[in-house]
């Protein structure tokens, strides 16, 4: 079913602001308060540079980029054709360890975890990934689009 | 999934390596006890422009900075890629200083964050490291603190 909200792009890191921009708008579009917005692009941003960087290892490849409502909650669904991988399934970095000392993976997804309400993932049938992130509190009055 | 408009996604694939102009560094020298290098950041600190930020860094200290400070109100946006530059640049200049002391561990910071947006404090509180940076308000109060 198509998505009120759709982009697809090639996958590269100087299309990064593009698709923040187009999250931003498409969010506000449907009534997601400011500071969730903000949210939301973080949790995006850091979603496709990982599919940028570790998906397709920074050669470029399709991405597909999505905005809809579930319920009172905004849906962002980031389609690939990468390889496989569970963002969910990365282990969490120490947050304990000294800043020098703590390693570089994992970061991302926490900044994805603690950004939006939910984390969801699928191998599509196709093969690559869908990735979907829901984020509560759209106003009550807005209704599901399309 | 299904992908409509093949063939135009192919276009224009870009090097990881290249670097975006979206980040504007402004470049100066303040004077305290010590020599103070002053980098004011304007734009979005992220996949696309931290190696610009990190490769200024670079050629500075190359050029004999040793004390920096990191102006982050004009910060834009700030994903976790902008935090691994920051952490490189404090360790960059954290290294340096031990050199010059027989490798013993000099625990002097040399790196200040001055004023970060709303963006960048948003990332900093969520990745729990406000206690491992140097945050200050004021530049006179940060030039004079090293």
């Amino acid at each position: 079913m198509e998505k009120p909200f759709s982009l697809e792009i090639e996958a590269t890191l100087e299309n990064l602001k593009r698709v923040r921009e187009f999250v931003k708008d498409a969010a506000a579009a449907l009534g997601l308060p400011a500071q969730a917005i903000g949210d939301v692009e973080l949790a995006v941003d850091e979603a496709v540079t990982n599919v940028v960087v570790h998906g397709y290892g920074g050669e470029g490849g399709r991405l597909r980029v999505e905005v809809d409502t579930e319920d009172a909650a905004l849906a962002v669904y980031i389609s690939d054709e990468a390889p496989p991988y569970d963002p969910r399934q990365t282990a969490a970095p120490d947050l304990s360890a000294p800043l020098e000392d703590r390693p570089i993976g994992g970061v991302g997804v926490l900044l994805i975890q603690k950004s939006v309400d939910e984390v969801r993932h699928r191998v599509n049938m196709q093969g690559g990934n869908q990735l979907t992130l829901i984020k509560k509190g759209l106003a009550r009055d807005v209704e599901g689009v399309g | 999934m299904r992908w409509s408009g093949d063939g135009r996604l192919r276009q224009g694939i870009a090097s990881m390596s290249s670097m975006s102009t979206d980040l504007q560094i402004d470049v100066s020298e303040q004077q305290g006890s010590v020599p103070v290098t002053l980098l004011r950041l304007d734009g979005p600190l992220d996949a696309s422009t931290h190696t610009a930020l990190e490769s200024k860094v670079a050629e500075l200290v190359e050029q004999g900075t040793r004390n920096l400070i990191l102006d982050l109100s004009r910060v834009s946006y700030m994903g976790s890629a902008g935090f691994f530059a920051i952490q490189t640049i404090i360790k960059l200049l954290r290294s340096d200083a031990e050199s010059g002391h027989g490798g013993a561990v000099e625990e002097v910071s040399h790196v200040k964050l001055l004023a970060p947006s709303d963006e960048v404090m948003k990332v900093i509180r969520r990745l729990g490291v406000e206690d491992y940076l140097d945050i200050r308000t004021d530049l006179g109060a940060a030039v004079a603190s090293f």
